[in-house]
This record gives C-alpha cells, sequence and structure tokens, in this order.
C-alpha cells in the first residue's frame, strides 16, 4: 500500500499465493491527540475521521454535561459549549470521555453492534501498563468486542510502509517521537519523544502573531469580508451574539487552531539546512541573511493578509533548535534550553541500540504523521541525520501521499487486522474472562 | 443477463423477487433508422441523406463472456483456528462450494511456527549450573528467548530479571548457547551424534570473546566522522595507485633482465660449448626462442643484433629451418647466379656499387629509405635529440652501401643506450626511495 509499489487495479483478485488476507470485519481504531481514525481492517482509509477534541454543553453543578463528537458538533456555535481534550501527549487522560469518543468514532458510521467485530487499537510506545489495562478492559467490558488486540502505532506504521526493521520518525500533534523497530518489535530503550509536534508550531505561530500585533481571526466571527490589500487592515462584517450567547474562549481557541492549521499548510516552511537556520541580520530591517525564495502570502479569515518571508522558516525552526524558539510571556512553550530537537532525540535513540542493528535501522528511516507534511521537513531530518550519523548509509522514506503520511498508523492497523496470520493473535473474550485485564501485557508485546 | 439476478445469486436469495419491489424502469423505446453496420451512430448522423463516400471497414469488439449459469453464492461462516487453543470463532465470507460441509483447516495456521527452546529437568539443570547465573534466572532468559523467538536484539531490549545483574546481548547469547550445547551433549553424547546433529552441536559454540571484539570493532567502524570517511576513502585510491605502479615497475625490471640475459651456459661458464659449429646453430636457436619468448615487447635491440648477426655470419635470423641449410641456400642461389653472368669481384662490386640482396623489393627506392627505423614515436624524438648532442645528422648526406650498414648500426647503440640510461634512472629512483624508507625507520646506510 505505501506509494512505491504497484498498486493492483480493484478489478483484479490478487494471486492466491501472495495475498495473506482474510478479512473478518475486524475494526481498527488510531485514538490521537488531534483526530481519532476509525475504519474496517483491509480498508486503505479510514471511513471516520473525527477530532480528538469534543464538546461539553452545560454541567455547571451537579447534571454531567451533555457531550457532542465530531467535525459536525463540535463546530457548530453553540452558547456555553466548553472544547475540551481527552488525550495528553498521546495517551488518555480522561478515561471519563475517551471510552465515549471511541465509541462515537465506531458507531457513527462503521458499526451499529460492536460485539460482531473483532477491534483492534493502536497505542503509543510509552503507554504505560495501567493505561493498557484500561483499555482492554473497556474494549470487553465496555464495548463487549469477541476480540481485541493492542498494536503499538510505530510499530503499524512501519507496516503500513511494508517494513519490519526501521527508525520511525511520528510527528504528530502533542509530540516528535523517535522509535526504532526490529522485526515488528518496538525496541523500548531507543523510544523517544519531544514534545515539539503540531501545536507546538502553533503556538510558535501565535508567539510570532503576536509579536508583530496581528490578531487571529476565526471563521465563525466573519459574516462577510470584502478584499483588501496587502497590510491594509481587514473589512469586515463580525458576527454579533446576543449577551450570554456567545461561544466560549476553549471554542475560540479551537476555532483559531483551525486557521493555524491552514497557516502551517499554506505558509510555514522548513529551512532545509544544512546546519541550523541563520540568525537574523538586524531586527525589524528586511532579512537578508539567508535565501528564503521570496515570500508568501496568507489571508485571515476576516480578509487582513500579510506576506510572510523569512518568518515562515522561523516558526518552524524551534523544532529542529529549540534554543531559538520563538518566546512570549502569555504563550506555553517548552523550556528551550533542556527540550532536545529532533536530531537529538535521533541520536538518543539509536544510543542503546544494537549496533549490528544500527545500520539496517539507518536504512529505513520512516517519516510519517500529520506534522511531517510540513513543506522541506522531510530534507531537513534528512540532513540533520547526516549530522547525527556522519558515516553509515542513511535512506530517508516518506510516502507522498498525505493520506499515508497522516493515518499511517491505522493503515498499519487495517493490514495487520485483515491477515490471516494474524487470527491467531487476537485476545479472545474467553481468555479475557480467564486471565482479566492482565492478559494484555502477555499477548500485546 | 441480468445485474440484478447476479446479485441475488450470490447473497444466495431464493425465492420469487419481491412484487411490491420497485419495478425496472421501463426500458426507452427507441425507434432507431436502419443504418449500414460499421458506421457509428454519431458518424450517421452526421452524414444525413448522402450515402458514405467511401467503404468503411467494420471493427469487431471481443465478444462478451458468456456467463455459464448463476453467480456462486457467497456466504458468511464462522471458523476456527486450530493455532488456538481457545477455541475462537472469527467471521468471514466464503465461496459456497461443495467440499464446505467438510471440515477444512484454516489455511492459515501452518504459518504458526515456534522456535524450538529447549527445557530442561531438575537433574538436568545439574550440569548446566554457572556461578554467574542462578537458576532463576537461566528459567526467565529461556522463557523470554521462547516468548521473543530468539530475535536476540529485543531479548536483550526486553530483559528485565529481577534483580538481576545487567546483562549485555553477549551474556544473554552465550548462556543460551552454552545451555542448549550442554543439553545436547548431555542428551546424546558426542561419539552418537548424526552428522546433522554434529554439524548443529558446533555451530551452537558461541564465542562470546570474539563476538564482543567484532562489535567493538563495528561499533568504531560506525562512529567514523566525515573526515576519516574520506581519508580513508583517499588512502584506499592511494594503495590502489602504488600497487599498479609497482606491479609496473615488476614487469618493466623483467623485460629489462630478459633483454641482458644470454643463453644459460653450462658448465663452468667458458664458450667451448659453442666453439663447434654444432654449438653456434645450437646456440642461435636458443637466442631465437628467447627472443620469441619476448616477441610482444620485441626490442630494437634484440632484433637488430640478429640482423647484424645475419649481415656478418651470412645467416637469416629469421629463417626457421637452422642456420646450416639457410646458409647452403643461400650459397645455392649465388651459384645459380654465376652461371648466368659474369662475376664482379668484391672491387668491382665496391666500385660499381652492386649488392646482392637477399630480399629484393620491387621497384626502385632511395638507398636512404631503406634504412630500418629502429624505433617510433616518442624514442624515435628521444634518438634524434641524442644525435644532435652527439653532433651527428639524422640523415646520411650519401647513403651507400657502407654507410647505411654503420648508420644502422650506430642507431641500434644508440638505442641501446637511451634504454639503459632510463632503466639507470629508474633504478636509481627506486634506490633513492628505498634509502629514505630506510632512514625514515632510523637506520643509517
Amino acid at each position: 500500500m505505501s506509494g512505491g509499489m504497484q498498486t493492483l487495479p480493484p478489478t483484479q483478485a490478487p494471486s492466491s499465493v501472495e495475498y495473506g488476507g482474510d478479512e473478518i470485519s475486524a475494526l481498527v481504531l488510531d485514538p490521537g491527540c488531534a483526530w481519532t481514525r476509525a475504519g474496517f481492517a483491509g480498508e486503505d482509509t479510514p471511513k471516520c475521521v473525527i477530532p480528538s477534541s469534543y464538546g461539553a454543553i452545560g454541567g455547571k453543578e451537579d447534571s454531567k454535561p451533555e457531550l457532542v463528537f465530531g467535525d459536525n458538533g463540535i463546530n457548530a456555535i453553540r452558547p456555553g459549549m466548553e472544547i475540551k481534550n481527552p488525550m495528553s501527549d498521546g495517551i488518555v487522560a480522561d478515561w471519563d470521555v475517551a471510552p465515549q469518543l471511541w465509541r462515537h468514532a465506531l458507531t457513527s458510521r462503521l458499526a451499529s453492534n460492536l460485539s460482531e467485530h473483532p477491534l483492534l487499537m493502536t497505542e503509543p510506545a510509552w503507554n504505560p501498563p495501567k493505561n493498557r489495562e484500561k483499555t482492554m478492559e473497556i474494549a470487553f467490558e465496555d464495548f463487549d468486542v469477541p476480540a481485541f488486540y493492542l498494536a503499538k502505532s510505530a510499530v503499524c506504521a512501519s507496516f503500513a510502509s511494508g517494513k519490519a526493521t526501521c527508525l520511525l520518525i511520528d510527528i504528530g500533534a502533542s509530540n516528535v517521537s523517535v522509535t526504532p523497530i526490529h522485526d515488528g518489535f518496538v525496541l523500548r530503550k531507543g523510544v523517544t519523544r519531544t514534545p515539539l509536534g503540531g501545536d507546538f508550531l502553533s503556538n510558535q505561530i501565535r508567539t510570532y502573531l503576536a509579536s508583530i500585533n496581528v490578531p487571529i481571526s476565526a471563521h465563525y466571527q466573519i459574516l462577510s469580508k470584502t478584499a483588501v490589500d496587502v497590510g491594509k487592515p481587514a473589512e469586515a462584517v463580525l458576527r454579533q451574539f446576543a449577551p450570554g450567547q456567545e461561544p466560549t474562549a476553549s471554542y475560540k481557541t479551537y476555532q483559531e487552531e483551525r486557521v493555524l492549521t491552514q497557516f502551517k499548510e499554506c505558509a510555514a516552511q522548513v529551512w532545509n539546512g544544512p546546519g541550523p537556520l541563520p540568525p537574523a541580520t538586524t531586527p525589524g530591517a528586511a532579512d537578508q541573511s539567508f535565501n528564503f525564495g521570496g515570500g508568501r502570502t496568507f489571508e485571515f479569515p476576516d480578509g487582513y493578509n500579510l506576506v510572510f518571508g523569512s518568518e515562515r522558516f522561523r516558526i518552524t525552526e524551534g523544532i529542529f533548535t529549540p534554543r531559538n524558539m520563538l518566546t512570549h510571556p502569555d504563550i506555553p512553550h517548552p523550556d528551550p534550553e533542556t527540550t532536545m530537537g529532533i536530531g537529538s532525540i535521533m541520536a538518543s535513540a539509536l544510543k542503546d541500540v544494537d549496533i549490528e542493528l544500527k545500520g539496517q535501522i539507518l536504512n529505513n528511516v520512516l517519516v510519517t504523521g500529520g506534522a511531517s507534511l510540513l513543506m522541506g521537513l522531510t530534507d531537513r531530518v534528512n540532513s540533520e541525520l547526516g549530522v547525527a550519523f556522519p558515516g553509515p548509509r542513511l535512506r530517508i522514506t516518506a510516502t507522498g501521499n498525505p493520506v499515508e503520511r497522516k493515518y499511517a498508523g491505522w493503515l498499519g492497523g487495517s493490514i495487520l487486522a485483515s491477515l490471516g496470520s494474524f487470527h491467531q493473535l487476537w485476545v479472545s473474550r474467553k481468555e479475557y474472562d480467564e486471565h482479566g485485564p492482565g492478559i494484555v501485557e502477555k499477548r500485546c508485546k | 443477463m441480468s445485474g440484478f439476478q447476479d446479485v441475488r445469486d450470490v447473497m444466495d436469495i431464493t425465492g420469487a423477487p419481491d412484487v411490491t419491489a420497485r419495478p425496472p424502469p421501463p426500458k426507452k423505446q427507441k425507434t432507431i433508422e436502419k443504418r449500414p453496420d460499421g458506421i457509428t451512430r454519431e458518424l450517421y448522423a452526421l452524414l444525413g441523406e448522402n450515402p458514405p463516400p467511401v467503404a468503411i471497414v467494420e471493427t469487431k469488439f471481443k465478444e462478451r463472456p458468456k456467463w455459464m449459469g448463476k453467480a456462486n453464492p457467497w456466504i458468511w461462516k464462522g471458523f476456527e483456528n486450530p493455532a488456538r487453543s481457545d477455541g475462537l470463532t472469527l467471521y468471514h465470507w466464503e465461496r459456497k462450494t461443495e467440499a464446505m460441509d467438510e471440515d477444512l483447516s484454516y489455511r492459515f495456521s501452518k504459518f504458526n511456527v515456534q522456535v524450538d527452546v529447549p527445557t530442561y529437568s531438575d537433574a538436568e539443570y545439574e550440569t548446566l549450573k554457572n556461578d554467574d547465573w542462578s537458576r532463576e534466572e537461566t528459567d526467565y532468559l529461556m522463557n523470554v528467548c521462547r516468548e521473543y523467538d530468539l530475535r536476540f536484539p529485543v531479548i536483550w531490549d526486553r530483559y528485565e530479571f529481577p534483580d538481576g545483574k545487567p546483562r549485555s546481548v553477549e551474556d544473554i547469547k552465550a548462556r543460551y548457547y552454552s545451555v542448549c550445547r550442554s543439553l545436547m551433549e548431555l542428551r546424546t553424547p558426542q561419539n552418537q551424534m548424526s552428522a546433522d546433529e554434529i554439524v548443529m552441536f558446533n555451530l551452537l559454540n558461541f564465542d562470546k570473546e570474539r563476538e564482543v571484539a567484532r562489535k567493538q570493532m563495528a561499533a568504531r567502524q560506525f562512529a567514523r566522522t566525515p573526515e576519516q570517511c574520506r581519508e580513508e576513502e583517499f588512502l584506499l585510491a592511494e594503495l590502489k595507485r602504488i600497487v599498479a605502479n609497482q606491479d609496473k615497475m615488476a614487469e618493466e625490471r623483467k623485460d629489462l633482465f630478459q633483454r641482458l640475459s644470454y643463453p644459460a651456459v653450462s658448465g663452468n661458464g667458458s664458450i667451448s660449448a659453442y666453439t663447434g659449429s654444432q654449438g653456434l646453430a645450437q646456440l642461435r636457436d636458443l637466442m631465437v626462442q628467447n627472443s620469441d619468448k619476448n616477441k610482444r615487447k620485441r626490442s630494437a635491440m634484440v632484433q637488430n643484433s640478429a640482423d647484424i648477426g645475419a649481415a656478418g655470419a651470412g645467416t637469416a635470423a629469421n629463417t626457421p629451418g637452422g642456420g646450416s641449410n639457410a646458409n647452403g641456400g643461400a650459397q645455392r642461389d649465388t651459384q645459380a647466379v654465376k652461371k648466368q653472368v659474369r662475376r664482379l669481384s668484391e672491387e668491382e662490386e665496391l666500385v660499381f656499387g652492386v649488392s646482392m640482396p637477399e630480399k629484393p623489393t620491387t621497384g626502385v627506392k632511395l638507398r636512404s629509405t631503406m634504412i630500418a627505423p629502429s624505433v617510433k614515436g616518442a624514442s624515435a624524438q628521444k634518438m634524434a635529440t641524442a644525435y644532435t648532442q652527439l653532433d651527428i645528422a639524422p640523415r646520411l648526406t650519401m647513403p651507400t652501401i657502407k654507410t647505411v650498414k654503420r648508420f644502422e648500426e650506430l642507431q641500434t647503440s644508440v638505442g641501446a643506450l637511451l634504454d639503459a640510461k632510463k632503466v639507470l634512472e629508474k633504478l636509481e629512483q627506486e634506490a633513492r626511495v628505498l634509502k629514505a624508507q630506510l632512514e625514515a625507520k632510523g637506520i643509517s646506510v
């Protein structure tokens, strides 16, 4: 399924020799920090991708808040709806909401009766045993699935690229993680991560915009707008809210986040190296320290637009050289001195790997995750890798298909759960009843 | 052929179709004007009333496949995987066939392969005792090996024996293989083992020290800096060059020795063996052989000396049939000439400039052009320089037989001189290099 492979036309059945699939209508759920992906095993794209954030309406005193999930639920303008996220650092933080979110992802579009479908879920490599047991408990007690398996998302992502031994660099929303994998097993001693993912990038953009006093507008605030020249004040008709009917601050933040996502897609770019981005020559004046190939215009929802030049590179540089990250007293950011950049976590990930595997692993470096779609990021990762490991042969693979890049973990899970030889690995209800949730440590390695 | 009926067949739905179901939309009755075969409708419409001006060749498409009978139905069928012990029933779609009712074993269960990790009894453990490894830790090790199918890097990564020593991959491997080896020897003494078993037994011999040294070397290789990589490449290229140079030099030296050598003299080095006519013939044969051996690089010296020899002794070096015969032949020829014409005395021959060439050439030529050019190319240039140094004109002003002969001799000796000079220079250079090497080693010469 990886981009490099020749795909079979849909009309032609795979030959029985090479086709190891046996589809049992299993469900695959890949919960992430920003998005929760669900779909049927054996398919090449998740059918249901919903934001991991949810809306909580009401529930001020004793009453429980009403929860809404999915794009349509949380993006609607509702008075008093707080947007929250049950995940933190890739793992579940709120165990009351996460199962409801998962149930919504699985049942809203895919299956009405979860007891008919085996379920494969993914988890980050640093998921603590308590959480793993809890996940299994929810699958069997709450969802009542006939069989369950918990796979490491890094391993799944490597399977999605058809590799069993690799170094997986996953650039997600909450963090960047580097995982060495040998023969489909995560080498636990090498799992490293740094909180410099998509959310960090959003805050860097916020910091930059705050430093030049540009407010971020969100789409819901705008009723209509007129085109204005670059740098001219916006001329937009704003939506007015009756007192008490305004959306909450968390809703506003979430909506702003969507604009920032657009900014990342349209304007942000990574300096391609080698070495860190040269520092700006004179603050305020036009930056001549490097050739950034012209500016790019970004238009905010209210019509205000600006051309971004070298700043496009400054906002992303923090991922590689945290020392140079932009800071603002009101916007949270990790410590610039102690946080490790991607280059250093790649180096430390391989420190505790057997010398014999290092060469093989460095020859199969995979880059996945939504934030890895940042323009120029793969080239920079390549050059950082070259700095960290000058001797051995390096080969970096990043599929050009954005769907495969964003949903690599889910895709690998989908492949795994549709393989005939995988079906002996499921933890069945009977085994769960016999051994309890502790069986997850024994079976899902 | 009805697609509707096919779907019903695949889903195995029998009985009359539901009458209440929406009837298929009535087929539109098209009134098509009769048009000749082989013309597409569009083209025909363009033609209007007029008949086609040219005959159109009818193109025939592949015939539609004929479906034999009903489409095969598929059924949602439960199956059990013999690789599982809990009897979990999973469901998949299967094509309905005759053999369906027979209990076919699951086709993917054959992939359930387990690694054979030996087990031992308490009595057997007595021989496996090791001061460094407790019984408990050995048991733990064997379990982990089984669990991770002898993937030693993974085993090392996950190795967590409570209160145990830190173990390296080599420690783990050494212990595992020593246990396997000892058990094998214990169960079948070495002299009773079959050939395969002996091979296996020898394979289990794990040399820990060697492995550690190998890993260290690999680590050093891995940790090379780019400068070291470049230097290594440079040194390799240099080595290649030196070796090639040395080969060339050896070749040239061999060539020289061959040139200087004379046929081995038996006995005490006297020339008595070659004094008789038979001895002389033998000597000539030997010399011809020698020059043949070196044909590829036949030097001007050898050739010319042979020519001179032929001119002086009246023997033809290039006649293969032995000296005395050729000599006799030449004499016979001159006798035949003597019968027809008056024989000139030697003085007369000199005066009239008459010569009896052995191989007369056709046509009229100047004698000066008959001088054999002994060398070509760069050496000719050198020779010309040598002539100027010696104050000799490179061309004869009066090429008589005598002068031509002398000039050829001169040419040969100058050639030999130049060759000798070249070799001398080479040897001097070699001597200098060796001297410098000795000095570098601190040995005074």
